[in-house]
């Protein structure tokens, strides 16, 4: 089905960081460059996200998905 | 000066628009709704990024954080950030669905995996219930801008543009309009959040000052109770049902391969470094100028692009917003009339599809524009409750996705029984504590599956979409590894 490392990487990580991070950072007057706490976590884990499914893509899945296979009409190449 | 950067805006997406017509091949209906799944990730990119900033993104985002404090933002960015992770895993296999059953809408790969008309209807009329306000939304919001703004378009014709624009752009190519005007759109968009933001955070002379007095009311920097657990829950939940949206399937549906739409998601949130930007400028607006009451809100974000910068980049926010409108009230209307033309009237030939589509569009812009100039009304909670609709197919599609010994029948019950939940809760306003509507709903959807698998379960079930992708890769292995044998002398030659 899916695979597992790739899952844990890509989905668990940002998931639990997101939503398990949120009742630690919510409700706190604690301030990260001058941004409250709260906003610096979220704004921090949208490129950590794209980092996260980028290393999915690197590390595991590219090549269970080869690239476009060409048209095979025979045309000259 | 504002007037001139608009119009050149609008006339580059207008000649991009004119210029999608010539990657045009035939005109067949696959064509024109999926683009023949031709595009490469840049174009699933900018469409994808196109439907979702619509103009909530400079009208509701900054106008709720402004109203209603941190508790707005964080959910909001929250839903669309973990919404990534989630497609990175199920779009190519919701790609593949549709390949398969050579679907441009949802209803369209329910109906070719499970063989069920009454599936398919029920998706596809709870799609369009969901959809109506979403155009008005759009209208209202270019109308929200354009009275902000104090530009030389009196807001209602700005609306009626708006409408005007999504029809011609339809009519001219279909999908291919509205991925080639993001291509636009979503550069301009990102440009002025930018320029605002940054504007903002140069005016108050650093990020600490814009959020000195808001310290004064604690929910608008932090969040607690049940603006917590709304917050949590709406994030949970509406990531979920994010991909549901029915104007996503012709994002997905237009990508050249499975790797396409894959690699795709990698890029996504990269698209939400504008968010800060746009949190700034609502801090700003909380700082500088309060106490814009109830719709007023709406105006936050224009209200601070008018104080802190010049003509040009106001010309700028007016395109970003137009655009944003334009684009997703062409992939909305698009959607609505495929789903009309293929999933509600059965057995139209492919010229009347084309046809019936295009009236389908003019006639719901039409009535969006009638609402929109009838009835303005507050933008805010539209969107919570269209999620809390579509939200419900989640199951369906990962029964498609994932298999299970659930029947056609029990999974329209679910999705019935879910939507009608959704909706008396959403009209008594009833107050769970928090916890999102949708989710509770979605809760109840799947009680109705597990009864029916465990009184009813489908003895034959068709086979699951991962099933069938895990099997063509494990041959598709097989033949690298072991070469094809040399071929065997004919029984008897010697």
């Amino acid at each position: 089905m899916l695979p597992k490392r790739s899952l844990l990487v890509g989905l668990g990580v940002p998931v639990v960081g997101v939503l398990g991070g949120l009742p630690l950072v919510s409700d706190t007057d604690a301030t990260v460059a001058g941004m409250p706490l709260l906003f610096f976590w979220l704004f921090a884990w949208c490129p950590l996200t794209s980092v996260c499914l980028w290393l999915c893509w690197w590390l595991f899945d590219r090549h269970d998905y080869p690239a476009d296979e060409q048209p095979a009409d025979g045309a000259p190449r | 000066m504002t007037l001139l950067t608009f119009a050149l805006i609008l006339l580059g997406a207008l000649g991009l628009g004119i210029a999608s017509r010539l990657g045009m091949k035939k005109a067949d209906i696959e064509d024109y709704l999926v683009a023949g799944r031709s595009f490469g990730g840049l174009l699933v990119f900018v469409l994808a990024v196109g439907e979702v900033y619509s103009i909530a993104t400079i009208v509701g985002f900054p106008g709720g954080i402004y109203a209603q404090g941190a508790s707005y933002g964080i959910w909001f960015m929250g839903y669309i950030l973990l919404a990534y992770p989630l497609g990175y895993f199920l779009l190519p296999l919701i790609w593949r669905a549709g390949k398969r059953y050579g679907a441009s809408t949802y209803p369209d790969v329910f109906r070719g995996h499970f063989g069920s008309r009454g599936l398919e209807l029920v998706v596809a009329i709870a799609s369009i219930v969901f959809l109506i306000p979403w155009g008005q939304l759009q209208l209202t919001g270019l109308q929200v801008v354009f009275e902000a703004l104090d530009l030389p378009i009196s807001p209602d014709l700005a609306a009626v543009l708006g409408a005007a624009a999504a029809f011609g752009f339809i009519v001219l190519s279909g999908v291919r309009a509205p991925a080639f005007v993001s291509l636009v759109k979503d550069v301009v968009l990102i440009v002025a959040v930018l320029a605002v933001g940054i504007a903002a955070v140069a005016a108050v002379k650093g990020v600490p000052a814009l959020f000195e007095s808001a310290r004064a009311t604690p929910a608008s920097v932090t969040m607690s109770g049940d603006a917590f657990r709304f917050s949590w829950t709406t994030i949970l939940f509406q990531a979920a049902a994010f991909y549901m949206f029915p104007f996503f399937a012709l994002a997905i549906f237009s990508g050249r391969s499975e790797r396409t739409v894959k690699r795709t998601q990698t890029f996504m949130p990269m698209y939400m470094v504008m968010y800060p930007f746009l949190v700034f400028a609502s801090f700003y607006a909380i700082e500088t100028v309060p106490g814009l009451e109830g719709a007023k809100a709406n105006t936050a974000f224009m209200t601070v692009a008018q104080d802190l910068t010049s003509d040009w980049i106001l010309g700028i926010v007016a395109g970003a917003a137009a655009l944003s409108a334009i684009v997703v009230l062409t992939v909305g209307s698009l959607v609505i009339g495929a789903l009309i033309s293929r999933n509600v009237l059965p057995g139209l030939s492919q010229s009347r599809q084309r046809r019936t589509t295009q009236g389908v569009v003019l006639a719901y812009l039409g009535v969006s524009l009638l609402l929109t100039l009838a009835t303005p009304k507050l933008m805010v909670t539209i969107m919570n409750t269209a999620y809390f609709g579509v939200g419900q197919f989640l199951p369906c599609m990962l029964i498609v996705l994932f298999g299970g010994r659930f029947r056609p029948a029990a999974i329209a019950a679910g999705i019935v029984v879910g939507d009608l939940l959704a909706i008396v809760l959403d009209q008594l306003d009833v107050a769970a504590a928090g916890i999102n509507l949708g989710l509770i709903a979605l809760a109840v959807n799947c009680l109705v599956l597990a009864v029916s698998r465990l009184l009813w379960p489908e003895p034959d079930p068709p086979e699951p979409i991962a099933a069938i992708v895990a099997r063509g890769r494990r041959e598709r292995r097989g033949r690298r590894e072991r070469p094809p044998l040399p071929a065997q002398p004919p029984a008897g030659a010697r």
